[in-house]
């Protein structure tokens, strides 16, 4: 199997197709989300839509992420008066239903009740203000770092993800990132991708794939990302630090050492999809009775 | 302070098994932490996948591992056997681990093992199947009742006499045997009684017993 066979099928495994338990359950979430939102800011007219790696059209399994921005109306002060508070009263609007987990721009949405207790949903809400009436720009919370407010543009960046004509690597690079412990912020790898491969949009997966490690290898401690949608007011540059840097060359050293040695399925593991998945009982079955027995403690 | 051989001792074999689970943290606290995917297997391939979070004793298997599913993929409820407040998983009644696990159990033996099947039960009670090889109840109920079917028996107190003898450490063949069956030792529990003292460490016992003692003042 070469390497473009391969990752195309890591990303048919990785695939969350409409109609899955999974795009089921963010859909009703989304829906459940806007009704407490709306409940909450009656005379606001919000707009509440998706964000984040579904609009991007680079969502995988692994490490999906459903982001619901709420964006209020510029010169709308019913939902808080600063930006803070804004982010306060989404959140307790939120609490009534799901545990809710701050963030520094978003609130990730847990479950709350006695079956789904601190389940992740995969969902974060980023509430925030447009800039003006032309509703491009949005200035949202920070409830970290030395800036309170950031300003940002969320439907340029769906724009510069999803038509850059690289999402399939991007999604590769995204479970990458995920299964080696990385933990780049997924925007940040979405523009090191973007920026890495501009040139070669063109070249097969697997191409792709190993222009990125060796960028990563080769260059890693002169990488540089820009915020596409505010380049000059949003700082990038602490998601590279050194360590980052470091984490980013040595695992793509390993892989590349992998790829040539003909041991692909060390990268992500065997592909399994709809077609080779054994079932359940056979694997049970096989077990037999050295099965062994789960417990819990009060 | 954790040598490296004694280090490289415990993670034999992890590294061409499972790839993806690297050293997160060396040696603090007297614990190794691995962390990163984890694949359920069958017949060496993957059929699905976790992310975990492991803290390793140094002293395994005197001590097992301490699990986390990281991905918030499990509802951290004790009906999915994860623990409620720390969110770690109860892969095992250690009671049962210290008896059916060989004494020299790997840490890959663990893995490929007790935490396959727990992911295993995951994957089977996420599609709405039982746990497919049962399920001990929660808490000390589970200990006494594993320690009865162990030693044959159904009287709590003489399950909790039999364990008290045990850990002391006071028992002869020769003495009635502390089930109170009127038999000697020797032809009672005698054989049950040494392979607990052998194999479950004092401190266990000592746990199961001074909860027992506290249910037993509680209820008063």
């Amino acid at each position: 199997m070469t390497l473009t066979e391969y990752l195309n099928k890591v990303l048919e495994s990785q695939a969350l197709k409409e109609g899955s338990p999974e795009r089921v359950r963010l859909r009703q979430h989304r829906v459940d989300v806007e009704k407490l939102l709306r409940v909450k800011f009656p005379d606001s007219s919000p707009t509440i839509k998706y964000g984040g790696s579904v609009a991007k059209n680079t969502l995988i399994k692994d490490a999906y992420d459903l982001d619901i921005i709420c964006y209020f109306e510029h010169n709308d002060e019913t939902p808080g008066e600063s930006l803070a508070d804004i982010y306060h009263n989404v959140n307790e609007a939120l609490s009534t239903s799901y545990f809710v987990e701050p963030k520094r721009s978003s609130l990730r949405l847990k479950g709350k009740s006695d079956i789904d207790y601190l389940q992740d949903f995969h969902i974060d809400v980023v509430p925030g203000r447009y800039t003006d009436a032309s509703r491009g720009d949005c200035y949202i919370h920070q409830a970290e770092g030395e800036k309170t407010r950031l300003k940002t543009n969320i439907d340029k960046h769906i724009e510069h993800i999803r038509d850059s004509g690289l999402t399939p690597i991007i999604r590769i690079m995204k479970l990458w990132n995920v299964q080696n412990g990385i933990n780049l912020k997924t925007f940040g790898m979405e523009l090191l991708v973007i920026e890495a491969l501009k040139q070669h949009k063109s070249a097969s997966l697997g191409d792709q794939f190993a222009r990125m490690l060796t960028k990563l290898r080769d260059e890693a401690y002169s990488l540089s990302i820009e915020d596409p949608a505010n380049p000059t007011g949003n700082d990038l540059t602490s998601l590279l630090d050194d360590g980052m840097r470091n984490r980013l060359m040595s695992t793509a050293a390993a892989n590349l050492s992998q790829i040539e040695d003909g041991d692909l399925t060390v990268l992500f593991g065997d592909v399994v999809t709809a077609e080779n998945a054994v079932p359940l009982a056979s694997i049970i079955s096989s077990v037999g009775d050295q099965g062994t027995r789960p417990w819990a403690s009060e | 302070m954790a040598s490296d051989d004694q280090i490289e001792e415990i993670l034999s074999g992890i590294a061409d098994a499972y790839p993806h689970l690297r050293v997160e943290q060396e040696v603090q606290d007297g614990t190794l932490t691995l962390a990163g995917p984890f694949p359920v297997r069958h017949e060496n391939r993957d059929v699905d996948r976790f992310y975990v979070r492991m803290q390793v004793p140094l002293d395994f298997p005197q001590q097992w591992p301490v699990v986390w599913e990281t991905a918030g993929r499990i509802p951290r409820i004790m009906d999915r056997h994860v623990y409620a407040d720390s969110g770690s998983l109860c892969v095992m009644l250690p009671d049962e681990a210290y008896l059916a696990l060989s004494p020299g159990i790997t840490l890959l033996e663990y893995l490929n093992g007790p935490v396959q099947n727990y992911f295993l039960g995951q994957l089977c009670v996420e599609q709405g199947k039982p746990w497919p090889w049962g399920e001990h109840e929660h808490g000390l109920p589970a200990a006494i009742k594993f320690y009865g079917e162990f030693l044959a028996l159904d009287d709590e107190r003489a399950i909790i006499a039999v364990l008290y003898r045990v850990w002391e450490g006071r028992y002869k063949g020769h003495w009635p045997c502390p089930c109170r069956s009127g038999l000697i030792t020797r032809k009672c529990h005698g054989h049950h009684m040494g392979q607990l003292r052998e194999r479950i460490p004092e401190s266990q016992l000592t746990n199961v017993l001074s909860r027992y003692a506290h249910a037993q003042d509680a209820s008063k």
